[in-house]
């Protein structure tokens, strides 16, 4: 596990890159493919950063070379909370997969994604990088319901405050982040089931549930024919409470789903929407 | 020293900053095991290459629970840069085994391995930087591992202590039992709360042993006169002395005049502060509460003199009345109640 900043003079971005154990049995192209990990918004990343922690050490351990990093504006990247943007994310994403392929020497690149970093990743993809294996797992698939629910979290929390009549957050935060207008219009812009992925190799979506959100945009992705492949998880209310780290997903779950995705020949993955159960 | 240090990253010598713009961090690694991970924020204002450039100071802090060296709301990334435009060095980290921090092998108890953690901290910083003086910020938990490192280590000067030990004094009964019942506002609030529960029945209040006010009572608390002790000897070798409680703790600490009367006489007054942020939750969560604990911070630092001086530190006086209703005005009359002694 070595810790690093890169990218840009000004700009640097935080990561973690966990090195590819010898693990015996581990394919060539497992060897060849790096992946990086995108953590959700900063309103879900404090829940992720140890579920991430765990999934990029569980991958190393089976011989994949990851990188986990923190977007400008968040965790230990520069920047101030108010600096980012759904664009310059998926700027930095691209950013950390030259990274990856510097420091790991790997050919391939995987990205995956949680949440809002679904979505970031997928317009890194669609801003022309290179990715051999897209992953969604619980992605934001329409950005108004993802606002709407955080929105709710944060009136419940007030409602239970002390000073709720004097608490209430200016109009430009959110659950204890800079939320400025401009991000809550490009986020409420999102929806994965219209909106162009790029055309990476093939796509892995990991659902929590079968939420009609997940269905209509494997439906998308059929319709794009893109080889793609929808998992439902099991444990989905783990997930959905926000425990990403939980040992059942860790151990049971997560890890193996990605590493046997990446494993795949190429053409394993037909072109349109299979649904298995995890 | 058993440290082994390195720093990650793109290279450079160890007590020069690194060459990007302002503020300049680097990821390092270090401790005994190799595997405590942190950041260090460089001086700002301050050339790390100018052999005339002051304080070696640093300010530390560690992760709290399982959120990680940034911090809840990345308190912990925004002071560190804010004291690091003062001039002062910054390093977040993560105790052996928490956030990106590796698990140490032997069976040390947690809570020795967390000022093992603390203690390599500050060597790093030595070996490396040069910094012989630290001010150690712990919140909540934190503190246990902070709090004894403060007693023992002569390079702390200082420590800022959010939401840590605390202990009913005959003022707080009297506060908690008796005034507040004669204050209007409690009641307005009281009775608006309640009517609000009553309309949103599926909000539910927190459970007994999930509440953080009830948490404070759980945690293990050195002995009031250890504490005391402990704190007289802290200060006593001219280390200052920060307590600071959020609102969320105000079942346990409800006026700035408390620490005073749990210290008692042991501990000459002027010699710690103490301040409390009533509208503030236990992890700062809006950001102008954050920003009040920045500048309460940031003045209270100000407050050490100048590295290598023998001046007196300026010191806070007593607070003369409790902190006005928010959090920003709290700041403000920080800056009024801190004075040269």
């Amino acid at each position: 596990m070595l810790p690093r900043f890169f990218g840009d003079t000004g700009r640097q971005l935080f990561g973690v890159y966990h090195p590819a154990s010898a693990a015996p049995g581990v394919s060539a192209q497992v060897r060849r493919t790096g992946v990086v990990l995108c953590y959700p918004g900063p309103q879900e990343y404090r829940q992720a950063h140890w579920a991430y922690r765990r999934l990029a050490g569980l991958l190393a351990d089976g011989g994949v070379h990851v990188l986990r990093f923190d977007y400008v504006g968040t965790g230990d990247s520069a920047g101030a909370s108010s600096d980012g943007s759904l664009a310059q994310w998926a700027d930095d994403v691209r950013a950390a997969a030259r990274e990856l392929q510097d420091v790991a020497g790997v050919r391939r690149t995987a990205l995956v994604g949680l949440r809002l970093g679904a979505v970031i990743a997928a317009r890194a993809c669609a801003a022309g990088l290179a990715v051999s294996d897209l992953v969604l797992w619980d992605p934001v698939v329409r950005g108004t319901e993802y606002l709407a629910g955080l929105d709710a979290e944060q009136g419940s929390g007030l409602e239970d405050r002390r000073y709720p009549e004097d608490d209430r957050r200016a109009s430009d935060e959110l659950l204890g982040f800079e939320m400025t207008a401009a991000m809550r219009a490009e986020i409420g812009a999102v929806d994965l089931t219209v909106e162009a992925c790029g055309a990476p190799g093939r796509v892995l979506v990991i659902a929590a549930d079968d939420g009609p959100e997940y269905g209509a945009f494997g439906a998308a992705l059929t319709a794009r024919a893109t080889r793609c492949e929808v998992r439902h998880v099991a444990d989905a209310t783990l997930a959905r409470g926000g425990h990403w780290a939980s040992d059942t997903l860790m151990a049971r779950n997560i890890p193996g789903v990605i590493r046997d995705f990446i494993a795949r020949p190429a053409r394993a993955v037909a072109a349109g929407a299979v649904h298995a159960h995890a | 020293m058993a440290n082994a240090p390195h720093e990650t990253g793109t290279p450079a010598a160890s007590r020069t900053a690194p060459a990007t713009s302002s503020p300049a961090e680097r990821a390092v690694v270090f401790g005994a095991h190799r595997g405590l991970v942190g950041v260090v924020t460089y001086p700002t204002p301050v050339k790390a290459t100018d052999a005339s450039a002051p304080p070696r100071r640093a300010v530390v802090m560690a992760n709290i629970g399982l959120s990680h060296h940034v911090g809840p709301f990345r308190l912990y990334v925004d002071l560190a840069r804010a004291v690091a435009a003062m001039g002062w060095y910054a390093l977040r980290f993560d105790l052996s085994g928490l956030g990106d921090s590796l698990p140490r092998s032997g069976a040390k108890e947690s809570g020795e391995q967390a000022m093992a953690d603390v203690r390599e901290a500050l060597d790093w910083l030595e070996a490396q930087l040069g910094v012989r003086e630290v001010v150690l910020v712990g919140l909540c938990s934190g503190v246990d591992s902070m709090h004894p490192v403060a007693v023992a280590d002569a390079r702390v000067i200082g420590a800022v202590f959010v939401d840590g030990y605390t202990y009913p004094t005959l003022g707080y009964h009297l506060r908690r039992h008796t005034l507040r019942y004669l204050q209007p506002e409690r009641w307005r609030r009281f009775i608006a709360r309640r009517m609000r529960r009553r309309a949103t029945p599926a909000i539910a209040s927190m459970p007994a042993g999930e509440d953080p006010q009830q948490a404070v009572f759980q945690r293990e608390y050195p002995t009031r006169a250890q504490f005391r002790a402990e704190v007289a000897a802290t200060v006593a070798r001219g280390a200052r002395l920060l307590f600071v409680f959020t609102g969320t703790f105000d079942a346990s600490f409800n006026s700035e005049r408390q620490m005073a009367e749990v210290l008692g006489r042991a501990v000459p007054r002027g010699t710690v502060d103490a301040r409390v942020f009533p509208r503030a939750d236990h992890l700062f969560s809006a950001v102008s509460h954050r920003a009040a604990f920045f500048e309460c911070v940031r003045k209270w630092l100000a407050g050490f003199p100048p590295a290598g001086s023998d001046a007196a530190p300026i010191v806070a006086t007593r607070p003369a009345a409790v902190v006005p209703s928010t959090a920003r005005g709290a700041g403000t009359a920080l800056a009024a109640a801190v004075v040269r002694a």
